[in-house]
């Protein structure tokens, strides 16, 4: 008897509908499964027969064929277990064919008839919203963020023979319930700005960066806090919108680093990969490609410390995904793209020992910087808005009463510079000033005549390139939209001055 | 290419015939005309060596010796030997005289007095300064300054004569085609059209630390006073101050505070018995300089007044006040002058734009003087 199940797969970050064929004849008793499956699927043969026969459920020896259609997508995972015996089940006759209509199986078995959780649900079920597909039966492990996904039916299966039951109505699972509000919003981040003594340029700098989501590089000696800043940096983001929360779940459901009690990613991912990584766990890869540190890092910062130790091929591929905010993986099998919006947080040191222009310290030779620094290339500097120093503490500063900032509230006023920036983008299909393409630059950061005077006299003075102006403009934009500005003012491209990209270094230390 | 020149320029570019090597060819033939037809063996006793002689007898190749000097005149480099009349009187004088020099430019006028700004390589901020604005201060009365065309001191030597469009000669340890170091590529083209570059060897010969104490017996042999910067305790600076005194020049010294240890060679000098100086004119009166055409040089001691003139708003001034020589972190600025960082950012930027002050490093400012 001939029996039909749905199913899905992953293609990147987008779900996939698979078909689900069984079909059992007379004949010699074999399990046979088609349609170009990787090892993992086909082993699930076993694992079905083992499971089915520990659920209660016998099986003649009969000729046995599964087929998995699109026969041309390769299927890879082990969710195809569930399916596959609800496959076999009907084509056994346990089943009526009719109660498999429209219903989504998802779920890896084991062979005592348990199933088990499977990475990658929330972009499946996504999916099958938008093929007109209601009702989804998936284990018990990914409810919770399957049902972020609205107008679904959601059951959440711990056994096999629970889902039988189910289907043959006998005893009803309950559907989750629909979390489409955002729930109280758990502000777990013990980090704050107030834990940052002093260090006004540092903290300036890093709010306006946020503001405009401009990329951003520390320079400093070790133990100056650049670290120490940079993982507070999503205390000041906004919280994460709805729609974000879902983009960035998929893609963390892809990665199989959901957290299976939260569901739903909350927060802003910071990510911190360390110097050793390879380019296909920053870029995304392997041969079905996952997302790689730059998608986990999606809608929030990543941190690259000691920017120079990362192996430089492995930095020049940054340049394409930071321009476009997503990266394309080409594989025999198609290609797939990972959104990745991200805000670059780099930090490094100015010289091999770390501690120039202090030159108490610092004996590096001229050349010793030089070569040091040119480990960083051009284009990748380009890409990279904002340059700023950072020195050591004093103890009076360190140790001093000052009363500090909180992150509450510089969040406030980044959330109300961002809601201008949206507003003003919004014609041109942009959220942040750090997107604004070269071309509709003079249009979006009209200057007066004095400020159009000014910009010359900086471009001549400081011998900018019409890159390294254009980003001071951004900068300038930015500062403006803090200040709720609505023109670009002369103070604002002054202050962004202090922080453009430079060449770092152009001698003179201090003893 | 006359004839002197040749024997001149075979003689002076035998490998592994040195200057000592050269001085007793000359004292027992005279000139290097009489060296060249004189019979080998005879001349080979004069030699240490085996390696000597083997080089002597291969060095007589006419065409190759035409060749390679063509090829210095196709570069604009010019061979001095010290028959010629441009051979600089005042290295005429020094002991151990170099037979020949290689030149690019020019040499300083014979009348014209010259003062040698030297220094550490490995400065600070401070010396860097002070060098550059003494030597521009100096070009202004017509002195040409002298320097090694190294990293430091030397550079901004250089550079600060060139601010004024002084005269100013940098003397070279390595041959003459040599950029070294790269980072003064800059400087080494600008002073062969305005000034001079000059060096002992020949192309292509690399820098190497022998070739340096060689090269300071000539920077102090060309000037007349030498002004020693920064200098630490050792340091190669005092090779050339040694040379200088033996020379009869005189040693100039600026003070510096007793715990820097970049400082340290020169209040050691004082010490000894330099001048101390602490102003432009100090130099001139030693040197006898007619100040009457000039108007009145700056003084590094009271920038903060030519400040004053300069019509500063007040929140600048206020910024301005807490600044220094030695470079200074914003943050710390920002601490001192207890304005909000924006304010003091645009400030500073505006100032640096003026040229009133100087980014050094990212966000490390320093008065300019």
């Amino acid at each position: 008897m001939y029996s039909k199940v749905l199913s899905g797969t992953l293609h990147g970050v987008e779900g996939r509908l698979i078909t689900v064929e069984a079909d059992v004849n007379e004949g010699l008793p074999v399990f046979n499964m088609v349609g170009f499956l990787s090892s993992e699927v086909r082993e699930a043969s076993d694992r079905v027969r083992t499971a089915l026969k520990n659920s209660g459920y016998l099986f003649p020896p009969k000729r046995i064929t599964v087929n998995l259609s699109p026969a041309d997508v390769r299927k890879e995972g082990s969710a195809f277990d569930l399916p596959i015996s609800i496959a076999l089940l009907a084509a056994y006759g346990y089943i009526p064919v009719e109660e498999l209509k429209d219903i989504l199986f998802i779920g890896e078995l084991s062979l005592n008839g348990d199933i088990r959780g499977v990475r990658g649900i929330l972009p499946i079920v996504d999916f099958a919203r938008k093929q007109g597909i209601r009702t989804v039966i998936l284990p018990y492990g990914n409810r919770k963020e399957a049902s972020f996904i609205p107008d679904m039916e959601i059951f959440g299966a711990k056994s096999l023979k629970q889902v039988v039951d189910h289907l043959l109505q006998n005893d009803h699972m309950v559907s989750e319930t629909v979390h489409r509000k955002r729930e109280s919003v758990s502000d777990s981040f013990c980090d704050d700005f107030a834990d940052v003594k002093g260090q006004k340029t540092l903290k300036r700098a890093t709010e306006i960066a946020v503001t405009g989501m401009h990329n951003i590089l520390y320079i400093g000696p070790p133990g100056a806090g650049k670290s120490m800043m940079a993982k507070r940096i999503p205390t000041i983001m906004p919280e994460l919108s709805y729609e974000e929360s879902i983009e960035l779940t998929k893609i963390y459901s892809v990665g199989g680093l959901l957290d299976p009690e939260e569901g739903l990613v909350r927060q802003r991912p910071f990510r911190m990969p360390h110097h050793s990584i390879t380019a296909q766990a920053l870029i995304g890869g392997g041969k079905n490609p996952r997302p790689g540190e730059i998608s986990m890092a999606h809608h929030g910062v990543l941190f690259l410390d000691e920017f120079l130790e990362f192996q430089k091929n492995i930095m020049e591929m940054l340049r394409q995904p930071l321009e476009d905010g997503k990266v394309t993986i080409s594989r025999l099998q198609g290609s797939y793209t990972f959104p990745c919006e991200f805000m670059l947080v780099a930090a490094m040191n100015p010289c091999p020992c770390g501690f120039y222009p202090d030159l108490a310290k610092c004996h590096c030779t001229k050349s010793q910087i030089d070569r040091y620094l040119k480990k960083i290339s051009q284009p990748m500097l380009d890409r990279i808005d904002m340059n700023i120093s950072v020195k050591k503490l004093d103890y009076e500063e360190l140790y001093g009463n000052q009363k500090e900032e909180c992150s509450g509230m510089i969040k406030q006023r980044v959330m109300k510079a961002q809601k201008i920036q949206k507003r003003r983008l919004k014609p041109y299909g942009i959220l942040f000033n750090s997107q604004i393409p070269s071309r509709l630059l003079d249009e979006v950061c009209k200057l007066g005549e004095k400020e159009q005077k000014l910009r010359q006299e900086i471009f001549l003075q400081y011998g900018l390139s019409a890159r390294g102006a254009a980003k001071v403009l951004k900068v300038a934009r930015t500062i403006a939209d803090l200040e709720h500005s609505e023109a670009v003012e002369c103070d604002h491209i002054w202050e962004a001055l202090s922080y453009r990209m430079t060449n770092f270094y152009q001698g003179g230390g201090t003893k | 290419m006359r004839k002197q020149d040749y024997y001149w320029y075979w003689l002076t570019n035998i490998n592994g015939i040195g200057r000592r090597t050269i001085q007793r060819l000359l004292d027992i033939y005279g000139t290097p005309e009489a060296v060249y037809w004189e019979n080998e063996e005879k001349v080979s006793a004069c030699f240490r060596n085996i390696k000597q002689k083997e080089a002597f007898s291969m060095s007589k190749r006419e065409d190759y010796i035409i060749h390679s000097y063509q090829k210095l005149a196709g570069k604009g480099i010019s061979f001095i030997h010290r028959d010629m009349q441009c051979y600089p009187k005042k290295l005429r004088d020094i002991p151990d005289a170099p037979f020949s020099l290689y030149l690019k430019g020019s040499f300083p006028p014979e009348n014209q007095k010259n003062v040698a700004v030297i220094g550490a390589r490995n400065c600070t901020r401070y010396g860097s300064e002070i060098a550059r604005f003494f030597a521009r201060e100096l070009s202004k009365y017509g002195i040409g300054i002298i320097s090694g065309l190294a990293r430091g001191i030397d550079g901004m030597a250089h550079a600060g004569a060139l601010e004024e469009e002084g005269y100013t000669l940098g003397v070279l340890g390595c041959g003459i085609d040599r950029i070294y170091p790269e980072e003064n590529y800059r400087l080494f083209m600008q002073m062969e059209k305005t000034g001079g570059i000059l060096s002992e060897n020949n192309l292509g010969i690399l820098p190497a630390p022998g070739l340096f104490p060689q090269r300071n017996r000539l920077i102090a042999g060309l000037s007349d006073g030498i002004l020693v910067v920064e200098a630490m305790e050792k340091s190669g600076t005092f090779i050339t101050v040694d040379q200088g005194l033996e020379q009869g020049r005189e040693i100039f010294a600026l003070p510096g505070r007793i715990t820097d240890k970049t400082s340290a060679g020169c209040n050691n000098l004082i010490k000894l018995g330099a001048h101390m100086i602490t102003e432009v004119e100090d130099i001139l009166e030693i040197l006898q300089i007619n100040r009457k055409n000039v108007q009145k040089s700056g003084k590094a001691n009271d920038f903060k007044a030519g400040v004053n003139k300069m019509s500063l708003a007040p929140l600048e001034k206020m910024v301005y006040s807490c600044l220094r020589i030695e470079p200074k972190y914003l943050d710390d600025i920002i601490n001192e002058a207890k304005i909000a960082p924006q304010e003091v950012c645009v400030v500073l930027n505006r100032l640096s734009v003026r040229g009133v002050i100087v980014e050094t490093a990212r966000n490390y400012y320093a008065i300019k003087l």
